[in-house]
């Protein structure tokens, strides 16, 4: 995954801050427990949103302790204890890396499909653990499927970017629902996925462009525009999408009754601000315009 | 009235693609959005509208042509579809979209104009597919610079996303100033003029 998809940090609480920490270090120490150590180096900070995501749905009660971490082995820092949402967060990131790896290779780009050679029979083990110990074994085969469709896509050259966005789309509105148990709640977790999921399939496209128009791999964008020259002269037309995707994601949120207001506030200003933010950044960088 | 054929710059025997393609290439050349501001936009709509007139007359000098009859289709482009567009809007309505993607579908895409792409554009708005929508909403208001509707969609979709941007811009990003006061105000001014008004009288 990208790690896009975070709050910014300057506009929370110090109380909202040290909750993400507290997520944060939570996720990775129930990736260690239940994957081993080695597990806990694929952290990301869309797998925190996925489990703040799911603590904002269901409400479940929360506990926290303080505790050592091998990697800040100074200071005791304070960490979530292991609950649903962050197993089924982590389970939905074993799958993830292991896929994710599985591309890369395909992908045949150098360097970085040496690396992924390297560290697939770890994500491999991995994977098998989620689907036989910890029951994942259809959402695998569902993000098999959706990624299979993603690349059929990508060889014909699909020109139309929301199309290839959606799959990615509905894939991670899928890893989204995945652990929750009452209708209503997977509903809004799928929207918001899905939406999520555009966005983040978006601005990787954008920020892909100039090495994709490099190595002539696929790019949604340069097969839409012709090139990436002319691809960048879309950013009114990207921005706007974009923002909606995002307004869509935050109106699903508010379907949701949310019990914790600092969850909340950390979604609501990934939606809001980090994610914008992020987009911007990019769009700076690749000098995008009208 | 001057050859329809001399205005189009083709010859008697150009295929309807032909055609097509020099009217295309005209209207862009001349497309009022080319010359927004310019002291030159009368002469430039003068253009358009013999460009439009001329393809016409050959569509429909063509079309009597090949069916013995004529439709009294008037307007450039895709008014022989006009039941097919009803239909698409009826399905619109009642959150059919692929049905109504399929009838678009079916719409050779010589006769694509400006109606067709707006309610593809619709079809995909609904969908929640933005980036294309917005695609299909620019082409129709290109084909179409004078249609409001096709102009308010687009409009509506990128109001929308502005004022969820605000979000952002309203988060102290230290540069709150002067400028930004402007920036709103312009904003405030192009709202107000699409809606027919006007805030600032001097842009």
């Amino acid at each position: 995954m990208f790690g896009y998809v975070r709050p910014k940090k300057g506009e929370l609480k110090v109380k909202e801050y040290e909750l993400y920490r507290a997520v944060y270090c939570g996720l990775c120490r129930t990736m260690g427990r239940r994957y081993g150590h080695s597990f806990r180096l694929s952290l990301s900070y869309d797998f925190v949103f996925l489990a703040l995501l799911h603590l904002d749905l269901t409400g479940e009660e929360c506990a926290f302790e303080k505790k050592r971490c091998p990697a800040h082995p100074m200071k005791k820092r304070l960490m979530m204890k292991e609950n649903d949402a962050l197993r089924s967060s982590c389970d939905v990131a074993a799958l993830m890396l292991y896929h994710d790896l599985r591309d890369k290779i395909a992908d045949r780009d150098g360097a970085k499909s040496f690396l992924a050679r390297l560290t697939l029979p770890f994500a491999s083990r991995f994977r098998k653990k989620a689907i036989k110990k910890y029951g994942c074994g259809s959402l695998d085969t569902f993000m098999r499927e959706k990624l299979d469709a993603l690349s059929a896509l990508e060889k014909d050259g699909c020109t139309e970017p929301d199309r290839v966005a959606g799959v990615s789309g509905e894939l991670l509105g899928k890893c989204a629902e995945y652990g929750l148990t009452e209708e209503t709640h997977k509903r809004i977790a799928a929207e918001i996925g899905l939406r999520i999921g555009r966005v983040i399939y978006l601005i990787d496209a954008v920020d892909d462009l100039d090495s994709d128009e490099e190595k002539r791999h696929y790019n949604p964008l340069i097969a839409e525009n012709g090139s990436a020259r002319e691809a960048k002269t879309k950013r009114l037309r990207l921005e706007t999408a974009l923002l909606l995707d995002l307004k869509r994601a935050d109106d699903a949120l508010s379907l949701s009754d949310g019990k914790d207001p600092g969850v909340r506030a950390l979604l609501e200003n990934a939606f809001r601000l980090g994610l914008p933010e992020t987009a911007d950044e990019i769009f700076k960088e690749k000098n995008y315009h009208d | 009235m001057t050859d329809p054929y001399k205005v189009l710059g083709v010859e008697r025997n150009a295929t309807d693609d032909d055609i097509k393609k020099a009217y295309r290439e005209l209207a862009r050349k001349y497309h009022p959005d080319s010359y927004a501001g310019s002291p030159l936009a009368d002469l430039a709509s003068e253009k358009m509208k013999e460009i439009n007139e001329a393809y016409d007359a050959i569509r429909k000098e063509r079309s009597e042509r090949q069916n013995g009859s004529y439709s009294d289709a008037s307007s450039t482009y895709s008014s022989a579809y006009n039941g097919e567009y009803a239909q698409v809007r009826d399905l619109l309505n009642r959150g059919r979209l692929d049905e109504a993607e399929t009838i678009l579908n079916s719409v050779p895409s010589a006769e694509r104009g400006g109606e067709w792409n707006f309610l593809m554009g619709m079809v995909l708005q609904r969908r929640g597919w933005y980036y294309d929508a917005q695609k299909f909403f620019e082409t129709a208001c290109y084909i179409d610079p004078e249609n409001a509707e096709y102009k308010n969609a687009l409009n509506a979709l990128r109001r929308t996303a502005g004022s969820y941007g605000t979000y952002r811009s309203q988060s102290g990003r230290g540069d709150t100033s002067l400028c930004s006061m402007c920036t709103a105000l312009l904003c405030a001014d192009s709202c107000c003029e699409c809606l027919g008004g006007d805030l600032i009288h001097c842009c």
